[in-house]
């Protein structure tokens, strides 16, 4: 078949161009890498790492997928496909608020033996604290000490209430605007509106009819320390299933204490 | 003949309404909507990544030189690959074979990498300090601190779910293209003279449609790479 040469024929690479192109991908993935480890740029890590990855996407594409020099109607087939996805992408990430969410508090703390779904997290309001306390803390490194879980003597129980209140209704600034906490879940009339768990309005009166020859008190702390032990008729199993312990991870077994006395105030 | 638009790379004109020929068509159209597939499954991954409520988390278990290196293995099979469809168009047998196994051993290199990993992540252990109260047996003993299991699979959480899912997927491609080339390959070195005639023909796709998949495996992985793993673990 006698063929005239192509006019863009002469613009087709040479195995040298292949092989340029195969050491700056390789330079860029090197300096990708290097970024990573350099702290003072994390700040601009996402942007760097998608740019970079975007010149190597399109490296590729043009030159070892030939785009550059091949039909135009295949690259549109091609990057029509790609827009199409990049918009499903970012509709996807606007409609979860992916871009506005912060990091998950769990992946940070130190890791201890006797709970490992626990982890500290500072908190703005500091806990009262007792001369003797009669728990030990089981939280490496907590910064609060555990008050007694029954106080006798004229202690601050008011403030302790006060405490537990804080903690059953805003999560810690460092858990995010998303972290999920008790008021995320459950109502207590006057305080919060939460649709997904059991109303606690009255738990320090339900509580101690719950389980026979349990006090409130003891219920509520099981309640907390292990969500299915006892479910009540008419709460879903699995909903408080949903209530993990990562859920009440953070909380020092003092602030587990502050929260049972402001709920025993739920009468 | 005298359509420059329509004879781009293969200076044939194919008898199809578009002058291009239907088959590489066909492969584009299946590399555009492919593009759809990974996206939405690195969607998914961004969507749960940081909502995990037990761990292992993404900074526990990826190891980021080890994965470089495995990256550097696809990024050049990649390279052996162009070079092979180098070699082919311009009639090299010998050359082109040399340079198809090569990208099959690179891409070999980098599942194997992977399969590493994916066992290394399930099989992963974290150290735990001992406390006053720890029941295990090592604290005990009066270890200071002990090794327990802190392995992720697909089952364990948001992040194994998301990450097997996305980056399994990617392993099958480069599975699926390895068992492509690696048939090619074959065929050049023990099918004569009509493989040599059929592969090096001009209007031959085997290569060329082979090596788009190929390169496309590349460039999802390209994508990952940056995403899931740099951005995954290093973003906050």
């Amino acid at each position: 078949m006698a063929e005239k040469p192509h006019p863009r024929q002469a613009l087709h690479p040479t195995p040298l161009t292949y092989v340029k192109v195969a050491a700056t991908l390789a330079v860029l993935t090197g300096l990708e890498v290097a970024v990573f480890y350099i702290d003072v740029l994390e700040p601009a890590f996402l942007a760097i790492f998608l740019i970079l990855s975007v010149v190597k996407f399109v490296l590729v594409v043009l030159f070892y997928m030939h785009l550059k020099f091949d039909s135009r109607l295949f690259s549109g087939v091609f990057v029509g496909g790609l827009l199409l996805s990049v918009v499903v992408f970012v509709a996807v990430m606007a409609l979860f608020q992916v871009l506005s969410a912060t990091a998950n508090p769990l992946e940070d703390g130190v890791i201890v033996a006797a709970d490992p779904a626990r982890t500290p997290t500072p908190r703005p309001t500091p806990l009262p604290t007792q001369a003797e306390p009669t728990r030990a803390p089981t939280t490496v490194g907590a910064t609060v000490t555990a008050p007694a879980a029954q106080p006798t003597q004229a202690e601050p129980q008011g403030d302790l209430a006060a405490v537990g209140r804080q903690i059953f209704l805003a999560a810690p600034p460092s858990a995010g605007p998303q972290a999920l906490w008790c008021s995320t879940c459950h109502t207590i009339e006057g305080e919060s509106v939460g649709l997904i768990g059991p109303d606690l309005t009255h738990i320090a009166t339900d509580g101690a009819t719950r389980k026979p020859g349990m006090s409130a008190a003891a219920y509520i702390r099981e309640s907390i320390d292990d969500p299915v032990a006892f479910v009540p008729v008419g709460v879903d199993r699995a909903l408080a299933g949903l209530m993990t312990e990562a859920i009440v991870a953070g909380l020092t077994d003092g602030e587990v204490d502050a929260l049972v006395v402001f709920l025993l105030e739920q009468k | 003949m005298d359509e420059p638009s329509v004879a781009a790379h293969h200076p044939v004109v194919e008898e199809t309404t578009t002058g291009l020929n239907h088959r590489k068509m066909l492969m584009w159209f299946f590399l555009g909507s492919d593009c759809l597939f990974f996206g939405a499954f690195i969607a998914t991954y961004l969507v749960y990544r940081g909502q995990s409520l037990v761990g292992p988390f993404p900074k526990d278990v990826f190891d980021i030189p080890t994965t470089s290196v495995s990256t550097f293995a696809l990024l050049m099979s990649s390279m052996a690959m162009v070079l092979a469809y180098a070699a082919i168009n311009r009639g090299d047998m010998k050359a082109f074979r040399v340079w198809l196994l090569s990208t099959c051993i690179l891409g070999s290199t980098f599942l194997g990498f992977q399969v590493f990993e994916f066992f290394e992540f399930a099989n992963h252990e974290r150290v735990v300090e001992c406390t006053a109260d720890s029941q295990v047996e090592a604290c005990l003993q009066g270890a200071h601190e002990y090794e327990e299991d802190y392995g992720l699979t697909p089952r364990t959480n948001l992040f194994g779910s998301t990450f097997f899912t996305l980056t399994g997927f990617h392993g099958a491609h480069v599975t699926v293209g390895i068992i492509w080339l690696l048939s090619i390959w074959g065929y050049s070195v023990f099918g004569g003279r009509k493989a040599k005639r059929i592969l090096t023909d001009r209007e031959s796709l085997s290569v060329d449609l082979a090596a788009l998949y190929w390169h496309f495996v590349d460039i999802v992985w390209i994508v990952i790479f940056a995403v899931v793993y740099l951005i995954g673990v290093g973003v906050t």
